[in-house]
């Protein structure tokens, strides 16, 4: 049987810089999201959003490099069989009016060079599910036997294009998002960038199986039966060795989202089992969530604990799901993390700590 | 292996309605969601059970450019009223989901941006999507649009048998496919558990066989 292996990981958040901090932040109840006032990214309207401080010039990529950096110093360094996949939905869209090259081939390439990886590196732009169908991708690289490494980095930093076209679909919530409650009202931008090292050289942490699904059903809308989320974690559920210690939802803080993903983990026979949904504390950090998300994943199995679901009061799916507002307690070496997006995709993966 | 192109300078519209004309959803598409939704028209207009909702079509969409045409539309939309109509177009991805409405596709759908179009890149993440043990064929497009003026347009369906032994797995016009390092005779791509005579492992396929892709098992 061949393992794809997590051999490294990197961070870059508003919320610290190593799963280790981040995951005590997140402990502690702390957030990044938090309102700001109007003409911050040139928007016109106060919003919500976990932004980083400081300068934005080439921020993208300086933190798509950073969190590439921590994740291969971890591996022990780069070495000459290594490939790049970036995962982002808009990249440095930000700049587009400044007439620069703002296409995410571009963003790749100069982050390859930064870092020393040859060869051209691959672009999995797969709207919000993009950092968990990089995750996959890499898998597949790895089985395929050509390539020793993969790096795989997540990256997004907000601009007055994603945050005015959100606002366009309604689909923000003037408050800290809520996930999975009855009074969500939306989801916030986030900004972070994560990165993760894959191998088949041995490691406790493996990526068992992936599988992303279509719901071919509408462009910006989930499927109401959940169909392609359903089918993607159904593809994903034969690999468990047990039941899963929980499951890291996407829980974005819309209504449509969240209602959608109570109705997939019904079908898929999971309403029992402890959810984590984390958009509370970095927003909605597209490109980044997948890789970011599964990396605070790791973190909450090896502590045997989920954080609390920032924002979380009242029960707001029907059915309702396995979830608190504060810190569960959860056992077993297995967990899945769900994500879905616009263009009707859906992703499940499943993690697995070998002891 | 089937491949289909559109042919610089051809009317979009005219195509369109040359290919049927009954998809009226095709007028608010963007640029690159209009080529790919016409590149699969071209491609299995002769295709038995059409529309019949299928989990093992995998959909691979190929650009340079993203969705940068739309990215341009939508942003001069901003000063005045950011258009909800443009946003939804300004992600790489949703021609995989125009083009899994439209046919009924609700298998994997990917979107790729890459730097150049190489086949031999291309030809490595076709292989590799035949990992998915549901996909059993891959639409590959590339489908780039700078601008709505400039644009490539080509498609290709691979099936497993495509994959076998002397065959080229990603035609181009100029031959190659995926990497040549000895990883090529034999054939290529098969899913988990999908048998004999293949390369490109996935896991179920036995123990301790992993060197490299391209295992001849059984040959």
């Amino acid at each position: 049987m061949i393992k794809t292996n997590i051999i490294g990981c990197g961070v870059v958040t508003p919320l610290g810089n190593t799963p280790g901090d981040v995951f005590g932040a997140l402990q502690a109840g702390r957030t990044a999201v938090r309102e700001h006032p109007a003409g911050t990214l040139g928007l016109k309207e106060p919003f919500c959003a976990s932004l980083f401080e400081g300068p934005r010039e080439d921020l993208f990529c300086r933190i798509a490099v950073e969190a590439g950096e921590k994740a291969l110093a971890e591996a022990g360094g780069l070495t000459p069989g290594t490939a790049l996949v970036l995962c982002s939905v808009k990249g440095e869209i930000g700049s587009l009016r400044e007439g620069e090259d703002v296409s995410l081939a571009a963003a790749a390439r100069k982050i390859a060079e930064r870092l020393g990886i040859q060869g051209m590196p691959v672009v999995v732009s797969d709207a919000c599910i993009s950092g968990l169908s990089g995750i996959v991708q890499a898998r597949r690289m790895l089985l395929a036997g050509l390539w020793d490494r993969v790096l795989v980095i997540g990256a997004e930093v907000q601009s007055r294009f994603i945050v005015a076209g959100f606002n366009s679909l309604k689909a923000l919530s003037e408050q800290p998002c809520r996930p999975f409650d009855a009074s969500r009202s939306g989801l916030n931008p986030g900004e972070a960038a994560a990165a993760l090292v894959l191998s088949l050289e041995d490691s406790p942490w493996e990526v068992v199986h992936g599988a992303i699904r279509n719901d071919a059903n509408h462009i910006s809308g989930p499927s109401r039966t959940a169909e392609g989320s359903f089918n993607a974690l159904s593809a994903v559920l034969p690999y468990m060795q047990g039941r899963p210690a929980f499951v890291g939802v996407h829980g974005t803080g819309t209504l449509y989202n969240d209602q959608m993903e109570a109705i997939a983990l019904e079908r898929a026979g999971l309403l029992d089992i402890p959810v984590s949904a984390l958009k509370g504390y970095f927003g909605h950090t597209m490109g980044a969530a997948g890789i970011l998300e599964t990396i605070i994943g790791m973190q909450s199995l090896l502590q045997g604990r989920i954080p609390g679901n920032r924002g979380f009061a009242k029960a707001g799916t029907e059915p309702s799901v396995n979830i608190s507002a504060q810190a569960m307690e959860c056992s077993g070496n297995e967990f899945l993390k769900l994500l879905s997006g616009f263009g009707g995709i859906n992703g499940a993966l499943l993690i697995r700590h070998c002891v | 292996m089937k491949t289909v192109a559109i042919e610089k300078g051809t009317s979009l519209t005219e195509l369109y309605r040359s290919l049927g004309g009954d998809y009226p959803k095709f007028f608010k598409m963007d640029i690159q969601c209009k080529l790919g939704y016409l590149l699969v028209e071209k491609l299995l207009q002769d295709a038995p059970d059409r529309f019949v909702p299928r989990k093992d079509v995998a959909v691979l969409v190929f650009s340079r450019s993203g969705s940068l045409a739309d990215d341009k539309a939508f942003a001069a939309t901003l000063d005045t009223f950011p258009s909800p109509a443009h946003f939804v177009y300004t992600l790489p991805n949703t021609v995989c989901g125009e083009i899994a409405i439209r046919n009924r596709f609700m298998g994997e759908t990917r979107s790729y941006v890459l730097d150049s179009f190489d086949p031999e890149i291309l030809g490595e993440l076709v292989l590799e999507a035949f990992l998915d043990e549901e996909s059993s064929s891959v639409i590959a497009i590339w489908a780039d649009a700078p601008s709505e003026e400039e644009w490539e347009a080509r498609a290709w369906l691979f099936t497993a048998q495509d994959l076998m032994p002397a065959h080229h797995c990603c035609h181009h016009g100029e031959g190659g496919c995926h990497h040549g390092e000895g990883h090529h005779e034999g054939g290529c791509c098969h899913g988990e558990g999908h048998g004999e005579g293949s390369c490109c492992h996935g896991e179920g396929h036995g123990e301790g066989q992993h060197e490299g892709c391209c295992h001849h098992k059984g040959e």
